[in-house]
């Protein structure tokens, strides 16, 4: 029981030192008046390891470097400039046994700010190797690159955290809020997300994630789950984005793609941003999303999106595409696309269900230079674009059985991408997806763009066949389990899961 | 219970130091530590005088001062004459670091060896340090640490010491008279100032902390458990070089052989596929340099400054950019950047990472260019540009020509 002495006596020592670091800093002054605040202010646990707010960006990394399991670190309450990325690291010191259970809170999200605006390091609080990290209750401002990014972490716990960037929505604002990336296990809950030149909410490469109750406002990408499995998002708001949420598989090439994510029971509305993402020409970057969009889902399988609330998208309520129509070079012999497509990548998107959504006010004035041409023609033809969009390229593609290579067998009943009882909104196809339809092809038997449009839905997304319904995500975090099947009691979203 | 106690110790002086250091005075509260002088020999494991180096305290302790662990015969001169079997080290290739000039030491203990390893750093026995000490010199054109400290000024000394459970990381920051070196686990600002062809560069130093050390120093075995911390110099590739010994020029892997601290090197090293040398002072030469050669240079260069996080057991994993330089620019060209389109990165608004021939469209060279953290590469160990990396790199992207991105 050595390590047990060890973990007791180093906290004291950590809060010997924080004690004279204070006081040697002269005022004393200070400290008592931290004192009184701490007792009239929220509670915290013993033991937990108070930093002080002069110095706080040193504090802080020596909290992160000594951190032993179980330690709950707490910033004061204020708004600070801090100086540096902090890096938590559960095995700094390269023993190969991980710290566990560690907590980075302050006093609230509007009541303790980190601001990195003059920070040096790219993003704001980095953690690696993690096991079992809560984040909660702090503001993360202004980070040159990514506010909170969290890497190889297995169980985090992110709950009424703030990560802004303020004032004018600008390119130059950091690239994601909430960053979780190669990561398991994710809960993120109660947060709010402001100003990101990406996403605010942004889980990349991961597995086993629950995204609920967030607000999400006024980033270019509300919510983003990228190249992610089991990852189920409810009862968020998002509103004052470009786009709402997103489901997005990008050809990465390191072996992580998406599948089986369940978008249901959010408020989406307003979503009418200008896209003020950095105009890379990278042919699936966020720059792509049309402003005035509900929900995307590009190029990922096994998606469902029910009882949503989407109103108000000047361009369209739900589209759902194949990675064509983001670049019109990918193919199989593409040097960009062969590696990435080799390693399991799949461009077109199947089994999408999009059911019982509440959509309205959709497509009063579209835009997006990605999609302008189909903007323009869908205009022209019908004066209007459609609620639900479907590209139907890729399916159209895979099911001449031509370029299998890239676009995958011919789609079958459990590929299909259905849709019904979504409040009698306008459905669009841009391709037709039938394969012995001549129309489909012009006289090169190229796909030949048909621009369908049902301004009530009849036939189009319409299956004959229903679409089994996904299972639910669940994040196991320090032993416990959060999600719709986790058996979690007093989760204030369980009536989502009950849909 | 000995160890744990005199580790907690080590660690508790250096919370204070820090607590002090910061506080910029601090004569008051260094009276209020009555427990230890801030000079002089430590207590504990720190403080044992026995054998030419304190072999004892590198195993076990994260002692306050680095001369504690008794590695020099001039405790004030991390440069040369390294205690015990210690030996001097350079890289045919050396990652930047803000011109800084860099002394590398490798001590392996006496009866033991490193066994060699292909792509990996060597697989060193428990009981190695390996030491680096950053200086900067007055004027980059004129290198070398003398005692008067005229021409370069001692910035701070790393050890990375393979003990029973693994690599550990400490950074020491030299005082301001250069007498002694502490530990900083935060890491720390030193202001310095260097001439650099002409132009006095004003440079805000940054040492890690101890987890940013670990976050280029970390080896994450891919689809498995744990993260584990890893040396970059001290590989085949990198060593494959002649070094003037006191014995004459050698080969350093031929030496290290011939000292008894490495076994298993290849009978013929021309068969290691080597990174070749690229220093400041061969970017004049690089428009004579054939495409081959470029490729080489380049790929060397990327692999010693990137490869430690950009390679899948790396922090920059997620990226799917790897640039070890074994990785073949012609079996894995989008691995390798050529043509690839950023995973996440897209604040640069530029296409893809490298676009063949075209250095303005290559985010790769955006970012080598660039001094703005969140758009800087790499993102640690680095403020200034590197210009005649990015030269490097920049000929480089010009002269490719094959594969043709897709125009965006």
């Amino acid at each position: 029981m050595t390590g047990q002495h060890w973990l007791k006596s180093g906290l004291a020592a950590g809060a010997l030192m924080a004690t004279m670091a204070l006081t040697g800093c002269g005022g004393g002054g200070d400290g008592s008046d931290e004192g009184s605040d701490q007792a009239a202010g929220p509670q915290f646990p013993a033991g937990a390891k108070m930093l002080a707010a002069d110095n706080l960006t040193q504090d802080a990394k020596e909290a992160f470097i000594n951190a032993q399991s179980g330690d709950v670190i707490v910033f004061p309450e204020g708004r600070f400039k801090i100086s540096d990325k902090l890096t938590f690291d559960a095995d700094s010191d390269g023993d190969g046994e991980s710290v566990k259970n560690i907590t980075i809170m302050g006093y609230g999200k509007g009541k303790t700010i980190l601001d990195f605006s003059e920070a040096t390091g790219g993003d704001g609080i980095l953690v690696e190797n993690g096991v079992d990290i809560i984040i909660k209750d702090i503001g993360v401002y202004e980070a040159a690159n990514n506010a909170i990014k969290l890497k190889d972490t297995n169980g985090i716990h992110i709950q009424s955290v703030a990560t802004v960037w303020e004032g004018v929505l600008d390119k130059d604002n950091g690239a994601y809020g909430l960053y979780p990336v190669e990561c398991e296990n994710i809960l993120i809950e109660d947060s709010y997300v402001r100003g990101s030149a990406d996403a605010g909410v942004y889980v990349g490469q991961s597995k086993n994630i629950v995204v609920r109750r967030n607000t999400a406002e006024e980033n270019v990408a509300g919510i983003e789950i990228e190249n992610s499995m089991h990852a189920d998002v409810y009862d968020n708001v998002a509103t004052g984005n470009t786009g709402g949420i997103l489901v997005f598989d990008l050809p990465i090439g390191n072996g992580h793609y998406g599948s089986t994510v369940r978008v249901f029971d959010n408020d989406i509305s307003n979503n009418n941003q200008e896209n003020f993402a950095n105009a890379s020409s990278n042919p699936a970057g966020v720059h792509i999303v049309p402003p005035g969009t509900g929900v995307i889902v590009l190029s990922t399988n096994d998606v469902e999106i029910y009882n949503n609330d989407i109103s108000d998208h000047k361009t369209t309520s739900v589209a759902i595409s194949s990675f064509y129509l983001a670049d019109e070079n990918l193919d199989y012999s593409n040097p960009t696309y062969k590696p990435v497509i080799d390693d399991g990548w799949n461009p077109v998107p199947r089994n999408i269900h999009i059911h019982d959504n509440a959509i309205s006010d959709s497509g009063a004035a579209p835009e997006g230079s990605l999609i302008a041409d189909i903007i323009t023609g869908y205009v022209t033809n019908y004066g209007a674009f459609p609620a639900v969009l479907y590209d139907g390229l890729g399916e159209l593609l895979a099911n001449t059985g031509t370029v299998e290579a890239t676009a995958g067998a011919p789609f079958s009943a459990e590929d299909m991408i259905c849709a019904e009882n979504n409040s009698d909104v306008s459905f669009g196809q841009v391709y037709g997806t039938s394969a012995t339809d001549p129309d489909n092809f012009d006289g090169s038997m190229m796909p030949k763009a048909r621009l369908l449009f049902e301004a009530s839905q009849s036939t189009l997304l319409n299956c004959a066949t229903p679409l089994n319904r996904l299972t639910a995500a669940t994040a196991t975090i320090n032993g416990k389990a959060y999600g719709c099947d986790s058996g979690e009691s007093g989760d204030a979203s369980a009536a989502s899961c009950a849909l | 219970m000995r160890r744990s106690s005199s580790a907690l110790k080590a660690l508790g002086l250096a919370l204070c130091l820090m607590g002090l250091s910061a506080c910029g005075g601090g004569g008051s509260a260094a009276s209020e530590d009555n427990s230890q002088p801030s000079h002089g020999p430590e207590s504990g494991d720190c403080g044992q005088e026995s054998g030419a180096i304190n072999q004892v305290a590198l195993e076990t302790a994260n002692c306050r001062h680095l001369s504690s662990y008794r590695l020099f015969a001039d405790a004030a001169n991390p440069t040369a004459n390294p205690n015990g079997r210690g030996i001097a080290y350079d890289l045919t290739t050396p990652l930047f670091s803000d011109y800084a000039s860099k002394y590398r030491f490798v001590f392996v203990p006496e009866g033991r060896a490193a066994a060699y390893t292909e792509h990996e750093a060597f697989d060193f026995p428990v009981g190695t340090v390996l030491v680096k000490t950053f200086s900067m010199p007055a004027d980059t054109a004129f290198r070398g640490f003398d005692a008067s400290g005229l021409d370069e000024r001692l910035i701070e000394t790393r050890l990375l010491i393979h003990r029973e459970k693994g690599w550990v990381g400490l950074p020491y920051i030299w005082n301001d008279d250069f007498s002694e070196a502490e530990l900083q686990i935060a890491g720390g600002v030193v202001p310095v100032t260097t001439v650099h062809n002409g132009v006095q560069l004003d440079i805000d130093y940054r040492v890690p902390d101890k987890n940013q050390c670990k976050q280029c120093h970390q080896y994450n075995a891919v689809n498995g458990e744990g993260s584990t911390i890893s040396p970059i110099g001290p590989k085949a590739r990198l060593l494959n070089r002649a070094l003037d010994y006191a014995s004459g020029p050698d080969n350093e892997l031929d030496y290290w052989v011939k000292q008894g601290i490495l076994t298993g090197v290849p009978v013929d090293l021309s068969s290691i596929q080597t990174v070749p040398a690229y220093h400041d002072s061969d970017a004049s030469l690089l428009a004579g340099k054939s495409d081959a050669e470029l490729t080489q240079l380049a790929t060397g260069y990327l692999d010693i400054n990137c490869s430690h996080c950009h390679r899948p057991q790396g922090s920059a994993s997620n990226t799917g950019l790897y640039m070890e330089f074994w990785r073949d620019i012609h079996d894995e060209p989008t691995q390798r950047g050529l043509c690839k389109q950023p995973t996440t990165y897209a604040l640069s608004g530029l296409p893809y990472d490298i676009v063949p021939g075209d250095i303005e469209n290559s985010i790769l060279h955006y970012r080598m260019a660039s001094t703005q953290p969140g758009d800087l590469m790499p993102e640690l160990g680095r403020t200034v540009v590197h210009e005649e990396g990015l030269a490097l790199v920049s000929v480089w992207i010009k002269r490719l020509d094959t594969p043709i991105c897709p125009s965006p």
